[in-house]
């Protein structure tokens, strides 16, 4: 059964449908929820609530704003921006240091053996790009920062910040673009 | 689109499909893209290529537990038209060694969508909208005691859980003294905002804390300035 069918069951009150829907995505949601809050109850707090928001809004679901997992996902790093920005937690302090220090290997994130094929795409564009730009794209997307915060503790530009956002994100654009793949939806 | 316009859109276009403005500036790009729709193919192309980084993460299992916990409370939701009053004001007396809930909960008269969505619309503006969830906010009913008289009220959890209290009808209470919002985690009250008797009815009051499921809200009578533990007996409860 397509997840719509899925969610469609859920919003008329069906529990084994949302329990299917459940199963098909926490994985997706707890690994991004994982990376974002990292450690193991926030995450689980995170996931817990997306989901019985999924459960509780699967109205408001759209068909034609993407997939979904994508819908889901997207409410997971809504949420998660919030509540790091909502909390001066010693992760974000531990973040600062980490991104003042050399960055990590790309490589080295990218020698799990992975499962999903769009997951290999997206981490294959993502390799892609140079350290200084995934950085940027990392601290804004996981760890909810703001440009111009990202830019402050870099010791950055703002420009430069901005200029390596977009150099980023048009590298990953153009990743799918030449090679005639679809942006996963 | 003037260049002027168009200059400042580009400029936070990308860090908006990360997600990495400030509120400020993400209202500033969404006014602007509300005046321009025609460039709302090109930001939503942008917000799926920055969604991406959703899978990028190593893929980890979540507890079994958690599933359980979810199925759990998913299931009791279902049953939502059966509320189990008796436990949560048992745990109520408990809290506060009253008497009053012992003498049972009038019920309380739901306040028109119109009427509260025309007070928030002030509250509203002040959240953040997430333009990826189009959620409904919940709307949970008081339940208010025999003494509150006509008093109703409901609960309105908003995205983000940031709620916010309409009343109406609430008692006169002397001078000197507040109506004051509590959050039960647990069996712990903790101070969730204060309101005035001397507002306009009804009056909507945005609470300091977020709610969690499973919490109990109360309201209750206080000195001015509120308390930090109740000193009165509650005079309206929900329950998430």
């Amino acid at each position: 059964m397509a997840d719509e069918e899925l969610i469609s069951l859920a919003q008329a009150g069906s529990a084994e449908a949302f329990a299917s829907l459940y199963d098909r995505h926490s994985r997706s949601a707890y690994s991004l929820a994982y990376r974002m809050m990292g450690e193991k109850q926030s995450a689980e707090d995170l996931v817990q609530e997306v989901f019985l928001k999924v459960w509780r809004n699967s109205a408001s679901y759209r068909t034609e704003r993407g997939s979904v997992r994508t819908w889901v996902l997207s409410i997971v790093h809504n949420r998660g921006v919030d509540q790091l920005r909502s909390t001066a937690s010693r992760r974000r302090t531990q973040d600062r240091v980490e991104a003042s220090a050399p960055t990590s290997q790309p490589s080295e994130a990218f020698t799990e053996t992975w499962r999903n094929n769009q997951r290999d795409q997206v981490r294959e564009a993502l390799k892609t790009l140079p350290a200084e730009q995934l950085k940027i794209l990392e601290l804004a997307y996981f760890s909810g920062y703001t440009h111009v915060e990202i830019a402050g503790f870099l010791d950055l530009p703002l420009g430069t910040v901005k200029g390596r956002m977009r150099l980023g994100l048009r590298k990953v654009k153009d990743y799918f673009d030449t090679r005639d793949m679809a942006v996963p939806g | 689109m003037s260049d002027a316009e168009r200059g400042r859109f580009d400029e936070l276009l990308d860090a908006y499909a990360l997600g990495a403005l400030s509120d400020e500036e993400r209202r500033e790009f969404e006014k602007n893209l509300t005046e321009h729709p025609q460039r709302q193919a090109e930001v939503d192309d942008l917000v799926a290529v920055a969604g991406l980084m959703a899978l990028a993460p190593v893929e980890l299992e979540p507890s079994s537990g958690l599933r359980k916990r979810l199925m759990r409370t998913v299931r009791a939701s279902g049953a939502a038209s059966e509320p189990t009053r008796r436990p949560l004001f048992n745990r109520l007396r408990d809290l506060f060694g009253y008497q009053a809930l012992a003498a049972g909960a009038a019920a309380v008269a739901l306040i028109g969508l119109l009427s509260w969505n025309v007070l928030l619309q002030g509250e509203l503006q002040n959240f953040r909208s997430q333009p990826t969830v189009d959620a409904e906010p919940r709307v949970l009913e008081f339940q208010a005691v025999k003494s509150a008289g006509s008093a109703s009220g409901e609960l309105i959890v908003l995205e983000g859980q940031q709620g916010v209290l309409v009343a109406k009808d609430m008692p006169r209470i002397k001078e000197g003294q507040v109506w004051q919002i509590w959050i039960i985690e647990g069996n712990e009250p903790k101070p969730g905002g204060l309101f005035q008797p001397d507002q306009e009815d009804p009056v909507a009051a945005s609470m300091t804390r977020s709610p969690g499921e499973g919490d109990i809200v109360a309201i209750t009578v206080e000195p001015a300035g509120g308390s930090s533990a109740p000193t009165s007996d509650p005079i309206m409860t929900t329950q998430l």
